[in-house]
């Protein structure tokens, strides 16, 4: 059977009943937003992809009990971001210290016309967010990328409501602090743009 | 309003505020440009972080969907595999196979319907409850004859054979008991690390003596080489434990790894492992056993590998359980000779009367299995991986990352398929980058045979 194009709570459902190239279409539906969420925690492609696999092997396994009437994508990068810090809080990880691209500049931006501007922007936040601790570059990219609730995050990483917030507001005072020489420019252009 | 606001702009950024706080926060923002910058910079954050590229490498998300369900596929043909060898049982016939029931399931090759080697078993068992009795006898024939003694070996929870004579002994209870012992000890050495079975093997007796050296001494017990027949039990007294105790400092410990159960290829070959060290109608099998010991090191690792011994045999629906639970506990210093010979043949592994764990089973499964098809081989390299991180911990978990990257290759030579190859270089990369990695010279070999493909 074909799912390329079924709706998605069709390929869940299959996809509980055992059949696999239903939940392979899955993961081809949600694997680079899924991919996003592990890279930017863990800052390493291959250990993204250990993370990646591991998330969709974890949520195959539990699907028996997952409701079908929740969304997919916030539940699978609830379960890619855990696993993420987990692997950046573990000893192993300790050991390999930071991950290969720290200091280093991000990739340009994918487009070029985008403006040496943002470009340099992306590199600085790329490199800040870098040095954010683990859990507090997990709790950004929760939600400033992910745009998951408080309660959602808080359940994502099992924490407090009140520490998500702490967290956040701690990452963004540092990210913000780190884009301080951008933020006039890229203020006005996003103002420009109707933000 | 008093104060600024900056420590709410998060929250508020996020409508995550209480509405009072939201509603204060809105009329702060109105008038102090501070915050409103602050607020600004806030939000620019967020934007740019979205823009972030996530960049993988070149036909990564090609694949992914393809190695998840390869993984999943894997994972279940494992389980599968898995449980059925837990239903069949390690002994498929004599699974459920007790006492006169042994003899009564045919089968269309072996004699009596069971396989020969089952045979062997049932004597050397036969051998362990007797002998002790046999020799103590003949050490002590002044006293009564002893209350039986719980077999320095791992028994079944069997009754005891029939003996004769003034070797015959009253009350099964102690036995019985012993044999409960014997299964837990079985069950604490399972967990023992001291390397493959192989490696335990190899060395079915002489590393045994070498393991069991200082294991022993810290118990006392002194540990001699192989003693002549009836030099093996001569520490062994009558009466109480006490006595047993005292009695068991002197070279009886080499009794246990002397007859350390390794798993029988032959029935010969258990009889022998079984009747070490002993006198009386025993001695032709005790210079077998003394001749035993000096086999061939591939010989013995097969006979490991085989992982037959009687006491798995008849403890098999208790196995499991038991060991779980025997693990747990915490090893407590021995208070008789028994125990002591328990423990002190527990640490050294407690050799071949121990079943494969999951991992070996897991292991020795995928081993086996061929590939020959680009598929098969991709189903193949994610099975190992899944071993890999299903046994994280496991002796063979390194072989089994070095195994992904050969299958990936394997298949990259047979489909010519990119990323099979880029899937092969990251997996033995990641391999390089590990501490652990004990063959980082073969995944190099493996990389430089694809070098400038």
């Amino acid at each position: 059977m074909r799912a390329d194009g079924e709706d998605e709570p069709g390929l869940l459902a299959r996809a509980k009943g055992g059949d696999l190239p239903a939940f392979e279409e899955i993961v081809r539906r949600y694997q680079r937003r899924v991919y996003g969420v592990a890279l930017r925690v863990v800052r390493r492609h291959d250990v993204a992809d250990d993370v990646v696999q591991d998330a969709f092997i974890r949520a195959h396994g539990a699907l028996a009990s997952f409701d079908l009437e929740r969304p997919f994508g916030p539940w699978i990068c609830r379960i890619a971001a855990n696993l993420a810090v987990n692997h950046v809080r573990s000893p192993r990880a300790r050991e390999e210290g930071l991950p290969e691209d720290h200091g280093e500049r991000a990739a340009p931006s994918r487009d070029p016309l985008d403006g040496v501007l943002d470009q340099e922007a992306q590199g600085v936040l790329e490199d800040a967010l870098a040095r954010l601790p683990a859990e507090q570059r997990a709790v950004f990219v929760l939600r400033a990328v992910e745009e998951m609730s408080y309660k959602e995050i808080a359940e994502a990483l099992d924490l407090s409501m009140g520490t998500v917030m702490s967290r956040l507001f701690r990452a963004r005072e540092r990210l913000a602090e780190s884009l301080a020489p951008y933020l006039g420019p890229l203020a006005q252009r996003a103002q420009g743009a109707g933000r | 309003m008093s104060g600024h606001v900056r420590d709410q702009l998060s929250a508020y950024l996020d409508r995550e505020l209480a509405p009072a706080e939201d509603d204060a926060v809105v009329s702060h923002l109105r008038e102090c440009e501070a915050c409103r910058s602050h607020l600004e910079a806030l939000t620019s954050v967020d934007r740019v972080a979205r823009a972030l590229p996530v960049d993988a490498p070149a036909g990564y998300f090609d694949t992914l969907p393809g190695r998840v369900r390869a993984r999943l596929e894997a994972a279940s043909a494992v389980r599968s595999a898995d449980r059925d060898e837990r239903e069949r049982g390690p002994f498929p016939a004599r699974a459920r196979a007790v006492g006169p029931a042994r003899s009564s399931r045919p089968t269309v090759r072996r004699p009596f319907g069971l396989p020969a080697w089952t045979w062997a078993v049932a004597a050397a068992v036969l051998l362990a409850v007797v002998t002790p009795l046999t020799v103590r006898e003949q050490r002590m024939p002044s006293t009564t004859p002893p209350p039986l003694q719980a077999p320095r070996l791992a028994i079944p929870a069997t009754p005891p054979m029939t003996v004769t004579g003034e070797d015959a002994a009253p009350a099964p209870a102690p036995v019985r008991e012993a044999a409960r012992r014997d299964d837990s000890w079985k069950a604490r050495g399972q967990g023992i690390p001291g390397g493959a079975p192989q490696d335990l093997g190899r060395d079915a007796v002489g590393g045994h003596r070498a393991n069991a050296e200082p294991k022993a001494a810290e118990r006392g017990f002194s540990v001699a080489p192989p003693p002549p027949p009836v030099a093996a039990y001569r520490a062994e007294p009558p009466s109480s434990e006490l006595e047993l105790g005292a009695a068991a400092q002197s070279p009886a410990p080499q009794a246990p790894a002397a007859t350390a159960p390794a798993p029988a290829a032959s029935p010969a070959a258990a009889k022998r492992q079984r009747a070490p060290g002993l006198g009386g109608p025993y001695a032709q099998q005790q210079t077998e056993g003394q001749a035993q010991r000096q086999a061939p090191p591939g010989e013995a690792a097969d006979r490991v590998a085989a992982g037959s011994t009687a006491e798995e045999v008849t403890a098999a629906d208790t196995r499991e359980g038991a060991r779980d639970k025997q693990e747990a506990a915490p090893t407590t210093l021995a208070k008789s000779a028994t125990e002591q010979d328990e423990q002190g043949y527990a640490a050294v592994g407690g050799i071949t009367s121990r079943a494969p764990t999951a991992d070996e089973r897991a292991f020795s499964r995928l081993a086996a299995q061929t590939a020959k098809t680009v598929g098969t081989l991709r189903v193949r390299r994610e099975a190992w991986r899944t071993f890999a991180l299903d046994y994280p911990q496991s002796p063979r978990a390194d072989e089994a990352r070095v195994r992904v990257i050969e299958a990936g290759i394997a298949a990259w030579r047979l489909g010519r398929d990119p990323a099979d190859l880029g899937q092969a270089r990251m997996d033995a990369a990641s391999y390089l980058d590990r501490p652990d990695a004990a063959q980082a010279a073969r995944v190099r070999a493996l990389l430089g045979s694809v070098e400038g493909s």
